[in-house]
């Protein structure tokens, strides 16, 4: 089963006078509840990709396909809707609210996604729980370490049950013990909550996890396995 | 090092800008200080000198030197000390005073002499040989002078001005040498000076060498110009200086009698800051003249008048520093939020730094070399900018008033430099303390940062709030305590000190409000949890938990709009409580005196108009086309008793005589100062003509009640009335007239009688005319009418002009200026951070926004966000702020009265509020906030979550 298909993709940023090509007729299709990882230095196009597909972005041409609708033609309230229900978003700076503590981080997310309100302190613990964090709900993000700020933020992207969760380079600022912990507890959501991951890094050890990886380079999609 | 500094500003350079406005408006409010009050004193100290030269016709600003003689006896020793005076004083005891001399002269003078013809001499001598007696001898006496420069401060009436050195004549009266001298016209008359004339002076008649022969040459009189300067004895005898002093004093050894030095000083050009150096150059005088002999005194004449400036100067300094202080915390609070804010921008570069191996102590460095920098050009630039203020306290007239009044002389003188300097070291110390504070933590914290925010202030941690609002309520408590026991102080100003407590009140109560603040948002976020939608609970968390930043900004507004809004309200009240006193106590806009000044049968003044022309210049001023309406009113001094106990007697009281109708139509009142509307009391007399009104303390001396029959003692006649009320207030009726300065003596009564009735019971009594105008006419439009119509005036009160004289007092003025400087900075200060502070903190929060965005919130939900902070923090801020302002006024206002004993509360005190004052508020905040709401959405919608979630990654 595909989730993602995308046609011709291109992104161009104008810098001054110059335009950089970010992607170049990138044609991927991602599969559903699986974990892929998307591989490549930095300045690959990594990020530019995973931002068009969550529909934060939209490519200078080419379609992206999700679940049969094409969201490059979406308005702007149907993306922020798409990725309010179906997406959720980690990122590489773990980009939690200070003031908030763990359990309300989760909270917000869920409340954002405007998600029934019944059970929803089970929702959120729960969905704490399974990144492993339930003890130490209550603490601000400054009183956690990088792998437990790195945990909630999944918890975060997780508590509203979207579809497919993004993660852009979850691992950078771990070591690679904390690192393989993260990518652990997506392979675990991938298959005890079905849930797609779409996971981006340029760690070579993560590969073997993944059920599926696309190479970029330049751009350019230069391997598939 | 200079160069990374120079760098690190640059970009940053809109904050530091604002911190450099902040420190310069700083330096420029406190700089202006000195500025202002030796500036407004100067010119008030010249306008009491032109007065009073108008006044005396005599020139106000002279030093002069005398010397004391007449105990010496010796005429040598006098010649010696004469000579050694001189010296000295041309030399440089006159140019010690530091002012312009305009007008100089010496005049000597021997001991009287007496004169007679000398062809009388001749006999005289033989009468003498004869009679053996001098006495018997008709002879006038006449004192003989020279002045230097007495020809050029004459005009010659008859006759030539004196020679130098002696005339030789040879005819058949005379043979010899004679002196020529010249005199006034009356000591020709008196003396019966005949031009052309030669004759003898002789002091003994023993004494062959002090008989003196001089012939009259001519007669003067001074110039008009120099009347002021110059008097002459109208029957001395005045010589040539040079030959007088050569030839007369030292070769023919007459004895000086007199002598003294005279210079005027161009008062036009003193200065307030040259002030001291009169002063000590007056003192150096002093030292020397009793190194040397001390028989010299010198007097200048302005030398008390100056010491007393200098202490209204100090004092007036004082109380503008006092107003100021508010200011300069509300300028602290905007600069050290700035600076955190900066702080803010440059961790990483702080990080980078540190990891760099740069050592705590010179990271501390750079920021310690920014701030020298930015306080030394805001140090530079707050002189400049305190000129400018000077003269815009100099312009206030009132408060948030203008005039175009003739510029202030200001100089920026030392005080000003040092004044400006202190402050500005100030504000390099408030710039350093976020560096300070920043500089005590390893980097990893200080990233952390966040961390840092959510610790407790200083000032909570040490009850500083509760601390300062017991400080306050404890003055508050006092003043309030003290109340009755304060009557009247030596000094009779209004006790500046309460501003002080006011400020640590609004400070107190608005420092306690942030601890309960948090506290409350927090309450109500976790009461209301399941039904805040994404925005409120992004707001409310952001908002009880933000911790220092959120803090400040909140403070600041508080603090900004409390004290302006005290400040405008007790600018407000004392400046009206102050008009009103002179309103009520003149009681009508104009009072006239008709009569006209002539000189009475035993040479004094009076009024020497008949009843005639009164009434015909009466018939004249009504008819004045800007008139409303016009009165007479009769005020005598009469006894007023009990018709039942003949005993109970009043006496010595005010008796006004009214005709109701009319009166009612020219007075000022205030209605709070009657028991009922004053009509009620003038509609009564009109009804009962024979009736009475009397003070409330007569009646309960007399024990009458309104109803009792009352007589009225004038002269000898006794006038029957009725009592129809009481009242404490009257226009014009000052209980405490007859107080003396320290409060004793008897209060004055009153009693309000029927125009009519006065004049039915006693015939003919002087009244004064009270008259209101129209509104818009001017005092002047009234003037020229009466002068064009040649109605000729005893005196004339203009009570509007009475206002604007007390208006230019330096200490209401002062207060006025600094208050609406106080008003306008505050106001711009409090528009600049609100504006920089939500900037910044939007900016600093793209990142967070992006990802809002990123997980599905909609842009309406985001700038919902920012409206929910808005209400929040800024909403909720300067409602505050008003509600502080509004109970700080009515907590402390009313103390003005208590504590202003300047005008011996003659009618009570009431709190005025102008709405202009609030509207300007409400227009100010107002438009602060969709500005800086309107700024904040536009750049938020602008956020683009792509860029803003990639900002994070590096």
């Amino acid at each position: 089963m595909t989730i993602y298909i995308t046609q011709n993709i291109c992104r161009d940023f104008v810098q001054g006078s110059q335009t950089i090509r970010a992607l170049k007729n990138v044609n991927i299709n991602i599969r559903k509840e699986k974990l892929t990882i998307l591989k490549g230095r930095s300045g690959s196009g990594k990020t530019t990709l995973m931002n068009i597909m969550g529909g934060l972005d939209r490519p200078t041409s080419g379609t992206v396909i999700f679940d049969k609708l094409d969201i490059t033609k979406m308005q702007d309230f149907e993306r922020d809707a798409l990725r309010r229900t179906e997406v959720g978003f980690v990122f590489q700076s773990v980009a939690l609210i200070s003031v908030m503590n763990a359990y309300e981080n989760v909270e917000f997310g869920l409340r954002v996604a405007g998600k029934e309100t019944k059970n929803w302190s089970e929702t959120v613990k729960k969905s704490l729980e399974l990144v492993g964090l339930s003890k130490r709900m209550y603490h601000k993000p400054h009183q956690l370490s990088g792998g437990e700020q790195q945990r909630v933020a999944i918890a975060r992207a997780i508590v509203h049950r979207p579809r497919i969760v993004f993660a852009d380079e979850p691992t950078a600022e771990l070591d690679t013990h904390l690192g393989l912990q993260v990518v652990q507890l997506f392979k675990q959501l991938v298959r005890e909550e079905g849930i797609t991951v779409i996971m981006s890094t340029h760690d070579p050890s993560m590969n073997e996890i993944a059920d599926h990886v696309i190479s970029l380079e330049d751009g350019e999609v230069v391997d598939e396995t | 090092m200079f160069k990374l500094i120079i760098r690190k500003m640059i970009k940053n350079k809109w904050l530091v800008l604002s911190l450099i406005v902040g420190c310069l408006l700083a330096v420029s409010v406190v700089g202006a200080i000195p500025m202002y009050s030796d500036g407004i004193l100067q010119r008030m100290l010249i306008k009491d000198f032109e007065r009073d030269q108008e006044v005396k016709n005599v020139y106000p600003a002279f030093n002069k030197f005398e010397g004391i003689f007449s105990n010496i006896s010796e005429a040598d020793k006098k010649k010696e000390l004469y000579d050694w005076y001189t010296l000295n004083i041309e030399g440089w005891m006159s140019t010690d005073i530091p002012m312009d001399i305009i007008n100089s002269y010496k005049t000597v003078s021997t001991p009287n002499r007496l004169f007679l013809d000398q062809r009388e001499w001749a006999k005289l001598l033989e009468e003498i040989e004869a009679k053996k007696t001098f006495k018997s001898v008709s002879t006038g006496k006449a004192n003989t002078y020279a002045v230097d420069k007495l020809p050029e401060m004459v005009n010659l009436l008859q006759g030539k001005m004196y020679d130098t050195g002696t005339t030789r004549i040879d005819n058949d009266t005379y043979e010899g040498e004679v002196y020529e001298a010249i005199v006034t016209s009356d000591a020709m008359q008196r003396n019966r000076y005949s031009l052309g004339t030669i004759y003898t002076l002789t002091l003994n008649k023993d004494e062959e060498e002090y008989i003196l022969n001089y012939k009259i040459v001519g007669v003067v009189e001074i110039k008009e110009e120099m009347t002021p300067f110059f008097n002459m004895d109208y029957y001395g005898i005045y010589f040539d200086y040079d030959t007088y002093v050569n030839s007369i004093i030292n070769e023919r050894n007459m004895s000086i009698a007199t002598c003294d030095w005279y210079y005027a000083y161009d008062y036009y050009q003193f200065s307030m800051k040259d002030a001291s150096g009169v002063l000590d150059g007056l003192d150096d005088n002093y030292n020397w003249i009793n190194e040397n002999y001390g028989r010299l005194k010198q007097s200048l004449s302005f030398e008390a008048t100056i010491t007393d400036y200098l202490a209204r100067a100090e004092k007036l300094a004082g109380l503008l520093l006092l107003l100021v202080i508010p200011v300069i915390l509300m300028i602290g609070f905007y600069v050290s939020m700035i600076a955190q804010l900066i702080m803010e921008q440059e961790k990483n570069e702080i990080a980078m730094l540190e990891s760099r191996g740069a050592s705590r102590r010179q990271i501390f460095g750079i920021y310690f070399g920014e701030s020298v920098i930015i306080g030394l050009i805001a140090y530079v630039l707050g002189i400049f900018g305190a000129f400018y203020m000077t003269r815009l306290i100099g312009a206030s007239n009132g408060f948030m008033e203008f005039v175009n009044r003739s510029a202030m002389d200001v100089n920026i003188g030392w005080k000003t430099l040092v004044y400006g300097g202190l402050c500005a070291i100030l504000f390099i110390g408030m710039i350093l303390i976020p560096a300070f504070k920043a500089s005590k933590f390893t980097i990893v914290e200080f990233k952390q940062g966040k961390g840092v925010f959510s610790r407790k202030p200083f000032w909570q941690k040490f009850y500083l709030d509760v601390v300062l609002l017991v400080v306050a309520s404890y003055a508050l408590f006092n003043y309030n305590k003290f109340k009755d026991a304060i009557s009247f102080t030596e000094d009779g100003q209004v006790d500046y000190l309460v501003f002080f407590a006011v400020t640590f009140f609004i400070l107190g109560v608005s420092l306690v409000f942030m601890r309960i603040y948090p506290l409350l948002v927090d309450g109500i976020f976790r009461l209301g949890r399941r039904y805040w939608k994404p925005p409120m609970y992004a707001a409310f968390t952001y908002v009880a938990r933000g911790g220092n930043m959120r803090q400040f900004i909140m403070i600041f507004l508080i603090l900004a709009l409390g004290i302006g809004i005290f400040n405008a309200n007790s600018a407000r009240t004392i400046n009206e409580n102050t008009t009103d006193i002179i309103r009520y106590e003149k009681g009508t806009p104009i009072i006239l005196n008709i009569g006209e000044i002539g000189v009475g049968d035993d040479e004094s003044l009076v009024d020497v108009s008949d009843a005639g022309q009164k009434s015909e210049a009466f018939e004249l001023i009504s008819q004045f086309e800007g008139l409303n309406d016009l009165t007479k009113v009769a005020t005598l001094t009469v006894d007023v008793g009990s018709s039942s106990r003949k005993s109970a007697r009043s006496r010595d009281v005010k008796l006004m005589a009214v005709t109701p109708e009319e009166f009612g139509n020219v007075i000022w009142y205030r209605d709070d100062l009657y028991d009922t509307h004053i009509n009620h009391y003038l509609n009564l007399m009109a009804r009962f003509p024979e009736g009475i009104i009397i003070s409330k303390s007569m009646a309960e001396t007399l024990e009458v009640e309104p109803g009792d029959m009352m007589y009225i003692r004038i002269d000898d006649t006794d006038i029957d009335a009725v009592l129809l009320a009481t009242t404490d207030y009257w226009p014009s009726y000052n209980k405490y007239a007859n107080l003396d300065e320290d409060g004793t003596g008897d209060e004055q009564e009153l009693c309000v009688m029927h125009y009519d009735m006065l004049r039915a019971s006693i015939g003919e009594f002087s009244s004064s005319v009270w008259l209101s105008k129209k509104e818009g006419v001017l005092d002047s439009e009234l003037n020229n009418y009466l002068v064009e119509n040649e109605i000729s005036l005893l005196n004339a009160i203009y009570t509007d002009y009475e206002v604007s004289e007390m208006k230019k007092d330096p200490m209401l003025h002062g207060m006025n200026g600094m208050l609406t400087l106080d008003f306008l900075v505050t106001m711009i200060i409090c528009g600049a951070g609100f504006i920089i502070f939500w900037v910044l903190s939007i900016r600093q929060r793209v990142l967070q926004f992006g990802i809002f965005r990123a997980m599905g919130l909609k842009k309406r939900e985001l700038v919902s966000i920012i409206i929910w902070e808005q209400i929040l923090i800024s909403a909720v801020a300067i409602i505050m702020g008003i509600l502080i302002g509004g109970i700080t006024s009515q907590l402390f206002v009313p103390l003005f009265q208590i504590v202003d004993t300047s005008t011996e509360r003659i009618i009570p005190y009431i709190t005025a509020y102008e709405r202009q004052d609030y509207i300007r508020i409400y227009a100010l905040v107002g438009s602060m906030l969709v500005i800086g709401i309107s700024a904040i959405t536009r750049f938020t919608t602008k956020i683009k979550m792509d860029q803003a979630v990639k900002l994070g990654e590096d």
